[in-house]
């Protein structure tokens, strides 16, 4: 094997670990029911996998991993519908985390956070075009008090994980 | 990675600000006293209920299977058959707080103006 074709397998093989890190997480979460009746209420610890592929393997192959996580996991465990808000979730929070970390003047904590919001704005932004309604954004001013504290654990976890797997190396 | 910057911490408190202003702004400057719930099933009003009177209505089509109930002047979501039950579980919707279940695309906000009511005159003088 050539340099380069080894390059190419080392690739695929971690963002195929980091995919179905994300899907095991992201499925994990799912089937824990929070206690609190609101809807999009979650702390998104998929996301943790995104971060890690984002300071490793930079933005366009934590945007490949994401958005492969959610279509493999509505495909498998959800409806269409579903599939859709998690996309749109999912875009939106990838674009605001790829924009932080270019600008190069947020840590983990930061982009996190902005994930969190935006990914809960993408949901909502599903949520209209499929009700045709806008008032669904009534939710977002609790929403993004939630996205941003979610975004700060799943941040610092992620910063924690990194750190652990630093010594490994 | 790294450690925590001055412009994590402008973004988190920007973050906060917007939150309370959006929300006081949903809860107030939009409220007013709901006098009649709506009901809107695949982004169409399907049913205007007045607030004032004890009534369920459900919305049985392709499928979907929502029980929406009036009761002593607040509305809620008392039977679907979406998988997450969420609506089901938030309880009463407020001004502001809609509640919406989004699996079966259906809507339940609070309105003001109450339609039911504009055959009736506002007021009678003698």
């Amino acid at each position: 094997m050539n340099r380069t074709s080894q390059g190419v397998a080392r690739r695929v093989a971690t963002h195929a670990i980091f995919v179905t890190l994300g899907m095991i997480i992201g499925y994990m979460e799912s089937l824990i029911p929070l206690p609190v009746p609101f809807p999009g209420f979650k702390l998104g610890l998929a996301n943790i996998v995104t971060l890690v592929a984002l300071y490793r393997e930079g933005g366009k192959s934590a945007a490949v991993i994401s958005i492969l996580r959610v279509i493999l996991l509505g495909l498998l465990f959800q409806t269409a519908s579903m599939m859709v808000y998690g996309l749109f979730g999912c875009v939106f929070s990838l674009i605001g985390m790829l924009v932080l970390y270019h600008t190069k003047r947020f840590s983990i904590a930061g982009i996190s956070v902005i994930g969190g919001v935006l990914h809960n704005l993408g949901q909502l932004t599903a949520a209209w075009l499929y009700l045709q309604n806008a008032e669904v954004f009534a939710y977002f001013p609790v929403l993004m008090v939630i996205g941003s504290v979610a975004g700060l654990v799943t941040g610092s976890l992620a910063k924690l994980l990194m750190s652990r797997l630093d010594k490994i190396r | 990675m790294d450690k925590t910057t001055k412009a994590d911490r402008i973004l988190f408190i920007t973050v906060i600000v917007i939150a309370a202003i959006l929300f006081a702004f949903f809860r107030f400057a939009v409220g007013g006293t709901p006098s009649e719930a709506v009901v809107s099933v695949d982004g169409r009003v399907a049913y205007r209920l007045p607030l004032d009177k004890d009534t369920s209505v459900t919305v049985d089509l392709d499928g979907k299977h929502n029980v929406i109930s009036v009761e002593g002047g607040k509305v809620r979501m008392s039977e679907a058959n979406c998988p997450d039950q969420v609506c089901v579980h938030q309880g009463e919707a407020y001004p502001g707080g809609p509640i919406a279940c989004l699996p079966n695309r259906v809507m339940i906000q609070l309105s003001g103006t109450s339609t039911a009511n504009n055959d009736q005159p506002d007021a009678v003088i003698h």
